[in-house]
């Protein structure tokens, strides 16, 4: 169960108590569950204090940026009534600040022979923000009056349709220099905000109450996110709110402490990559793939190696990441639970996936596996459960990836791009069977006696799963599928 | 009707959560998913109790996982499958 500040009344009557808390040592104090320390919080010089000790944390994290975080998270924590307004205008204002936190296609389409260079890439990609923004109003508005009309009723369906259309634009070159470069911005800037778009969309099927504009305030929200929204939308955002002062104090305690955390996680890592790179000469898994492909493969205890620490490399880099967002997300008083939580103990591999990338995973669920799940086979149940895990661990996963990297299509073109995803396709239907065997485990029920055969066992086939998978997560379009079976072979000793 | 219903959301919500190693108590307000109590996959088998034991067809009006996420949303669901108005 991730860490979440659940908030239900019961948990949090028990951490006001502190019932329950067993003394031990620990690397960064439980300081949510001291009743003194909560209270404190609470205070106007409590206040004070933690939004300054989090400005000092957030500092080595956000450097200049961290002064404009902490005052609208704060003004976002202490003005509740205005709350929603605080972070859509503090996002909208982040937004203006810097309109590039997505690759700007216009600037690499521009960069191709035979297309007119002399074009201001950055003033296009803003101008077409403005355009996507407006169009993206448009159509909330639009799916809160009609949303029980087709195709409005499957509004993802309709989002990916526009998207490929818009591709297979961008991609056929049909039209002059200039209109090409418009499109291709158009394809990065709704293809950056597309995951925002869809949940804004399932927001306003499933509420009226979020005010059109407001919806525009959570699209890469100022606490930060990748393309995927750390914190989903506000139907989400809404539920996990503090709902008074003391919730606010244990919320906001919780984000110092995962800001705290994603500090010590930093060190761990630094020291990390200076060991195996500079002190054991490790080769970075790229390096050893390179060099398998090349016919002078590393001895074998090298690439395994190289393989584990790349797994771990992966582990932390979207822990450190994901906690740092997430506590901005809690200094402002939203309630939200961690991305990364403890995947090191997951016992299947469904629960792994649970707990590595949990926004991620949350919107592969939410865009594909549901909408699946309650359509598709319901008579046969395997089957149905099977399908609807497909369509969200490969197909969804595989759509995320692509279009997250669509600069590569720019680069090699339409074909050559998706042939190119053979490897991550491979990766990603391996992990959906893989998360589909574990569910249908779960509904089996795991074995929890014993510590070797309930836990360590389990754990060990988990992480071993998913750091062979690690071989083939590769979204690089160079290599092709048997390249990566070569280096996989070779782990085992079998050189072909 | 109601509290029929009732007792048997309370026992399956028990056992999930007993199944997935959650021993906390709850009451019928609490959140399951939201929390974080519990997973997607097991909403997967909150959906199929949910077709099976009381009709409810999501394919029909939508899904949200708001609508499982307590004991109390589980019985507005089959309040309106039922026609039975507010439920008990």
């Amino acid at each position: 169960m991730p860490d979440s500040a659940p908030a239900p009344s019961p948990a949090l009557a028990a951490l006001d108590r502190g019932a329950g808390i067993r003394r031990r040592w620990w690397i960064i104090p439980p300081l949510d569950t001291y009743p003194a320390a909560v209270a404190f919080a609470e205070t106007i010089p409590g206040r004070i204090a933690l939004v300054a000790a989090f400005g000092l944390l957030l500092i080595p994290v956000q450097g200049k940026l961290a002064a404009a975080t902490v005052v609208a998270a704060a003004a976002s924590a202490y003005l509740p009534a205005y709350r929603h307004w605080i972070v859509t205008a503090a996002t909208l204002a982040f937004l203006v600040h810097n309109p590039s936190w997505y690759p700007s296609l216009a600037a690499l389409a521009a960069a191709k022979p035979g297309i007119a260079a002399s074009i201001d890439a950055l003033m296009l990609q803003r101008g077409m923000l403005l355009v996507f923004l407006l169009l993206a109003l448009a159509a909330i508005i639009a799916m809160q009056r009609y949303r029980q009309r087709p195709p409005l009723n499957r509004p993802i369906l309709c989002l990916l349709t526009l998207y490929g259309a818009s591709l297979l634009l961008a991609a056929s070159h049909v039209f002059g220099a200039m209109p090409q470069i418009v499109i291709w911005t158009w394809v990065g800037t709704f293809g950056a905000y597309f995951w925002f778009f869809g949940y804004a969309l399932i927001d306003a099927v499933s509420s009226k109450h979020t005010p059109s504009v407001m919806q525009l305030g959570v699209f890469h929200p100022f606490w930060g996110s990748s393309t995927t929204p750390i914190g989903k939308g506000w139907t989400n955002l809404r539920r996990t709110e503090a709902k008074n002062a003391h919730e606010l104090a244990i919320t906001q305690l919780k984000g110092v402490k995962l800001l705290a955390w994603s500090l010590v996680l930093r060190v761990l890592y630094a020291a990390l990559r200076y060991t195996t790179s500079q002190v054991l000469t490790i080769p970075a898994f790229d390096q050893a793939l390179a060099a398998q492909i090349a016919g002078t493969p590393f001895p074998l205890y090298l690439c395994w190696l190289s393989l584990i620490c790349s797994f771990l490399d992966n582990l932390l880099t979207a822990a450190i990441w994901g906690h740092a967002i997430v506590a901005c997300a809690r200094l402002a008083g939203f309630r939200l639970l961690r991305n990364t939580y403890r995947p090191l103990e997951s016992r299947t591999i469904a629960e792994f996936w649970n707990r590595y990338i949990f926004y991620f995973k949350e919107l592969l669920v939410d865009f594909f596996f549901y909408p699946t799940f309650i359509r598709c086979f319901r008579k046969h149940p395997r089957l149905r459960l099977f399908f609807a895990t497909f369509m969200a661990a490969c197909v969804g996963n595989v759509i995320w990836h692509f279009m997250r990297d669509i600069s590569v299509v720019l680069d090699v073109g339409l074909v050559r791009a998706v042939i190119g995803f053979q490897t991550f396709a491979f990766y990603a239907a391996v992990l959906a069977v893989g998360i589909w065997m574990s569910q249908l485990k779960l509904r089996r029920g795991i074995a929890t006696a014993g510590w070797f055969r309930g836990k360590i066992l389990p754990v060990t086939r988990v992480l071993l799963f998913f750091c062979i998978l690690q071989v083939f997560a590769d979204e690089n379009v160079t290599y092709s599928l048997p390249q990566h079976f070569a280096l996989l072979f070779h782990l085992f000793g079998v050189d072909v | 009707m109601t509290s029929n219903a009732r007792d048997r959301i309370h026992a399956f919500v028990r056992e999930q959560l007993a199944r997935a190693d959650v021993s906390a108590k709850f009451t019928d307000a609490d959140s399951l998913f939201i929390s974080g109590r519990l997973d997607s996959a097991t909403a997967v088998q909150f959906v199929v109790f949910l077709e099976t034991e009381f009709d409810i067809d999501f394919a029909e009006q939508g899904f949200d996982v708001s609508q499982i996420d307590s004991v109390d949303a589980m019985m507005n669901l089959v309040a309106q499958r039922t026609g039975s108005g507010a439920p008990a």
